[in-house]
């Protein structure tokens, strides 16, 4: 299992809530992650090691763990090289917020890494209703791609609630969408706020961007289109050839669409829902930006 | 044909082009851009560059579209294709229809490097 989605195992899991996540997930941005964190991430030692090292810091921990012959030194300097990920992140505010300790995280550490199946894929299959039908597999697909481009692409950590997301007022919200025509009828979208949307945009293009102005619109309309055909050669090697068309956007709207998956995305720099659809997403009431 | 390669960049996406206008322009070229397809042949036929960086989604003409016309009013041009969605039958296509080669997006400095040396070999055999 990959270093990105241990968040999203535990809310899985019903380890960590939603809430916990929303006020977690941001603060796991700038976490800086112990070393017996890292050594027990690694399986470098056991939570039983740990335990027998003492609560010293970080120092005394690897001085101890390698005089006890723990770990050997070489491991011990690496550790102190390593550059931890999403998951390693935020199972450190776990600790530094006292919700869970490291002995406490330890058994769900080792499961995580025994999983058969992404958390990801899990949670979309909950959430996805009946009206999604043989569209699924694709949507899960997407969806993976899409969480790990946005942690990479964004620089931030994120994970998908289990809970289905309510629109409320949309004024001062967009969506970009994209269609993508093939062998796969699709259309993706992103629900965002204006506030959000100028966030993402100045994540994304690394430019200074204050205002939903022309550049600002334009990096997350590249953004989808990157994510996008990113699922296009994966879809690829399924010998499934898709063609993307350009991206748009629409203000103040109410996204809809036929078979639409909807998701919460939870992430460092704030909530937004991703949409799938088989076909448009909504444009009532909007206007194009 | 002068040191300082003229390069053509089209893309709908202003955000690409000034990207890859800076990436272009630290390689010593000059970079002119066009936002669509009819936009990139006129500039190719006004402005006579030594290559191209063609984007593939662009509304109204297409990269592909454009790469065809392109070829029509200047078989020799080296032309890049750019798109999000550099799967291999997009990549026969348009090696098919005459393409240099094809980088998908991001692009890295490095895949600009080298598409910046194929255009320079190119143009140098087309002297």
């Amino acid at each position: 299992m990959n270093s990105f989605y241990f968040a999203q195992y535990l809310l899985n899991e019903g380890k960590v809530s939603v809430d916990e996540l929303r006020e977690l997930i941001p603060k796991s941005v700038d976490a800086e992650v112990s070393e017996k964190l890292i050594a027990l991430w690694q399986g470098k030692v056991t939570a039983e090691d740990i335990a027998s090292v003492g609560n010293g810091n970080d120092s005394e921990f690897s001085r101890v763990a390698v005089d006890k012959e723990l770990m050997t030194a070489e491991e011990a300097f690496a550790l102190k090289k390593t550059v931890p990920g999403e998951s390693e992140r935020f199972a450190q505010v776990l600790i530094d917020s006292g919700k869970m300790d490291i002995l406490g995280l330890a058994p769900l550490i080792e499961k995580y890494h025994s999983l058969d199946e992404s958390p990801v894929k899990t949670v979309v299959q909950k959430i996805a209703d009946d009206s999604i039908g043989f569209e699924l597999p694709s949507y899960i697909d997407f969806v993976e791609i899409f969480l790990r481009s946005f942690m990479r692409f964004m620089e931030t950590p994120a994970a998908v609630s289990c809970e289905k997301p309510i629109f409320g007022d949309v004024s001062g919200t967009h969506v970009v969408t994209q269609k993508l025509t093939g062998d796969i009828s699709m259309v993706t979208g992103l629900f965002v706020s204006e506030e959000l949307f100028i966030e993402m945009a100045r994540h994304y293009s690394h430019e200074d961007i204050t205002e939903m102005d022309e550049l600002a619109v334009d990096s997350l309309q590249e953004f989808m289109n990157v994510i996008n055909g990113l699922f296009a050669v994966d879809m690829a090697k399924q010998q499934r050839d898709i063609d993307l068309e350009t991206p748009r956007i629409v203000s103040n709207t109410l996204p809809a669409g036929n078979n639409t998956l909807s998701l919460e995305i939870i992430s460092g720099l704030g909530s937004f829902v991703l949409m799938t659809a088989t076909d448009e997403i909504g444009v009532r009431e909007g206007h194009d930006f | 044909m002068d040191d300082k390669l003229k390069i053509l960049i089209t893309d709908d996406s202003k955000l690409l082009r000034k990207k890859l206008r800076v990436e272009l322009e630290t390689m010593g070229c000059e970079v002119i851009e066009a936002e669509n397809g009819k936009e990139a042949v006129m500039m190719v036929l006004q402005e006579k560059p030594d290559g191209v960086f063609l984007d593939i989604v662009m509304p109204e003409v297409g990269g592909i579209e454009a790469l065809q016309v392109l070829h029509e009013v200047n078989p020799e041009i080296p032309v890049i294709m750019l798109s999000s969605a550099g799967t291999p039958q997009k990549l026969m296509e348009t090696l098919k229809l005459g393409a240099l080669d094809f980088i998908q997006k991001p692009y890295t400095t490095v895949q600009v490097k080298k598409a910046l040396e194929e255009i320079r070999k190119k143009a140098a055999q087309n002297e």
